[in-house]
């Protein structure tokens, strides 16, 4: 889960990690009331989640009321309604650098990134600036050394008082990392005042979802992120552009269908999979979504089941009860595969049984199930 | 021979005292996996699908040989058994556990690799070597013993690769989910590697898909290896938008995305194939197929 910026200076700060005094605002009267706190000069920002927001007019200066309104105005115009804005002391910045933390999937270990060229994409820096980048890896069991931090930030050019400077930043930013156990955290720009201070110029923080779990101060970023179906907790559900809905179990065997139906030249309307464990609540609940989905965008729907270790019965119970519950507006096709555990308490013939019953057309195999829908949709 | 496991491998399930362990353990058996024990705390002197139960893994070793370890325990409790498990010396180790905190992981990587105990997973879907033994709940009914080895980073596809494979009379040698989580105990590319060195494979086929690096590691590997490689990788139809620039790209210096990962296979020397059924006639090409299973 990715937070918004002004979420990602809120786990900074209680770091003690310096950002620009800010508000989180929603309303032109509460960005009139919050200037009188920060004071001019002010930045607008919009907190969307997108590189380059600056290039895209989504974030502005305004020196006083009158432009600020014109500002926040503009910028509101472009984003969602319920989207907020972050105001915030405009910083002026002598140097711009960058600190960040992830975790290497190749290695599996933290490694810790510093550049002396931030403020650009850090693509781009390793793109044009490919020198002014030091990483190091850090053992997950002994954590990060000072001396290793010293060593990255002169290895990316710093010298003289702000290596101190950037050493003390990116030993708060680790703390960040670990005691949220992180996947990524990123500080670009760092920004280097005249007095050689820094100060967090952006924050861009992705959370591990499988820990939010056990990290309480983190729930509430999770619990406003509820109402998007996309940001569902228990499954993921990414709508596309296509015509034939999928209801599907197993990201990896989702995608192959999806793949396939595309190669094969249908259109897959959306790609949905389970997040926390396949349980009849789960089940029923992303089978509704989908339906409700489908129903106007979708010339058919596409059961797809490929089940090794889940039960077959668990599964066939949530999608039969939420067409009974949602009911079928268009055609729905099907097809089943179960082996080992999965069909123990419940086999094949039985579930296509169950599937016939609520008004599903079975195809015998998987490459059946796909040309019949594609035909469908192109009808 | 084949990977990691064979007739000999003797299991501990962790976690076989719960609903999906019982069923799990009871497939796995009746597949000729010799299950000789579960752990679970406090539930030691018991027996679940005649198998009995210890406290600790260690008191089981006191009475029974055990070189491969199962774990089936919900996250918050998996890193816990993992490290119990790699203590006491077991070889190999299953972790079907899907959710396990990203820092759990790399801290039970961790201790794999200074004890040498190899990992398959977290978020796994297993193992099976057809007719010998079954680790997890790859396709038990579909496996058919051959000369294809297999890996995935998916475990539904895993069991969908190999029963699209069966079905067209091709038979594996093994078949293997390396998990699905971003860190793995060991990455997909090191089964290419085993593959390369077992007598019992003829041609690999691997599964890969957007997001992560992994796959560039396999190309490393492709490029030097002897036997063919099929590649096929998942996310073609990824929406664009939903994949965010990222600091690991200037880890790896190369990109996440669908066309990216196939070319780079492409110029390791792998034949890329975009479907299950392209992969089918790939494996017909380079003779694969035994007989046909009806």
């Amino acid at each position: 889960m990715r937070l918004y910026e002004y979420e990602g200076k809120e786990l900074f700060k209680e770091m003690e990690i310096p950002i620009p005094k800010g508000e989180i605002v929603l309303t032109s009267e509460e960005a009139l009331q919050a200037a009188k706190i920060i004071g001019f000069p002010l930045v607008v920002k919009a907190q969307v989640q997108m590189g380059g927001r600056g290039k895209a007019g989504l974030v502005k200066k305004a020196d006083n009321e009158e432009t600020l309104l014109l500002v926040f105005n503009d910028i509101k115009s472009r984003i969602q309604a319920d989207e907020e804005l972050l105001l915030e002391e405009a910083v002026t910045a002598i140097d711009e650098g960058y600190i960040g933390i992830t975790v290497d999937d190749i290695r599996g270990v933290p490694v810790l990134v510093i550049s002396s060229k931030g403020g650009m994409d850090v693509e781009k820096i390793a793109e044009t600036e490919p020198g002014s980048i030091a990483r190091e890896y850090i053992d997950p069991d002994k954590g990060l050394y000072y001396h290793q931090i010293i060593k990255t930030i002169k290895e990316a050019g710093y010298k003289g008082a702000l290596v101190k400077e950037f050493a003390d930043m990116a030993t708060k930013l680790y703390k960040v990392f670990v005691e949220n156990e992180a996947d990524t955290v990123e500080i670009n720009p760092v920004m280097v005042l005249d007095n050689n201070k820094l100060i967090a110029g952006d924050a861009k923080v992705i959370l591990d979802d499988y820990v939010i779990f056990r990290k309480k101060n983190l729930q509430k970023y999770k619990q406003k992120r509820m109402n998007n179906p996309e940001n569902n907790t228990k499954a993921i559900y990414v709508s596309l552009d296509g015509d034939i809905g999928i209801i599907s179990i197993g990201a990896s065997n989702t995608m192959m269908l999806i793949d396939s139906i595309d190669y094969l030249g249908g259109k897959p309307g959306n790609f949905a999979d389970l997040v926390s464990g396949v349980d009849y609540d789960s089940l029923f609940e992303l089978a509704s979504l989908i339906l409700r989905e489908s129903e106007n965008k979708c010339k058919v729907i596409l059961i797809n089941i490929t089940l090794a270790g889940a039960s077959l019965k668990v599964v066939i119970r949530g999608y039969t009860d939420a067409i009974k519950a949602v009911g079928l507006k268009i055609p729905m096709v099907a097809n089943i595969r179960a082996t080992g555990a999965a069909r123990l308490e419940m086999g094949v013939d039985e579930a296509v049984a169950e599937l016939k019953k609520v008004g599903v057309r079975y195809c015998d195999t998987l490459e059946e199930v796909i040309d019949t829908a594609i035909k469908i949709s192109k009808n | 021979m084949s990977i990691l496991i064979n007739k000999d491998t003797t299991v501990a399930v962790w976690g076989m005292t719960g609903g999906y362990g019982i069923q799990q353990t009871k497939n796995m058996m009746s597949y000729g996996t010799k299950v000789v024990a579960g752990i679970s705390a406090s539930r030691g002197g018991e027996e679940v699908n005649g198998v009995p139960i210890y406290d600790t893994v260690y008191e089981a070793m006191k009475e029974t040989e055990i070189n491969t370890g199962i774990i089936y325990v919900p996250p918050a409790r998996a890193k816990d058994a993992a490290l119990e498990a790699i203590e006491s010396g077991i070889k190999v180790l299953m972790i079907a556990t899907e959710g396990i905190p990203l820092h759990d992981t790399m801290l039970i990587r961790r201790f794999s690799e200074e004890r040498g105990t190899w990992i398959i997973g977290p978020n796994t879907v297993g193992i099976i070597t057809p007719g010998e033994c079954l680790i997890g709940s790859l396709a038990s009914d579909y496996a058919i013993k051959g000369r294809v080895g297999l890996v995935t980073r998916g475990g539904t596809i895993a069991v969908e690769l190999t029963r699209i494979m069966s079905a067209a009379g091709i038979g594996q040698s093994t078949c293997v989910g390396s998990g699905g989580d971003k860190v793995i105990g060991k990455n997909t590319a090191l089964y290419l590697q085993l593959f390369e060195q077992d007598p019992e494979t003829d041609v690999v086929v691997l599964n890969g898909e957007i997001g992560g690096y992994k796959e560039y590691e396999c190309a490393k590997v492709i490029s030097g290896m002897k036997k063919k490689v099929i590649a096929y990788i998942l996310g073609r139809c990824a929406p664009e938008g939903k994949r965010m620039g990222h600091i690991g790209a200037i880890i790896g210096g190369k990109s996440e995305g669908f066309e990216e990962k196939r070319e780079a296979l492409r110029q390791a020397g792998a034949i890329v194939v975009d479907t299950p059924w392209l992969m089918v006639e790939e494996l017909n090409k380079l003779g694969m197929r035994q007989r046909v299973i009806v």
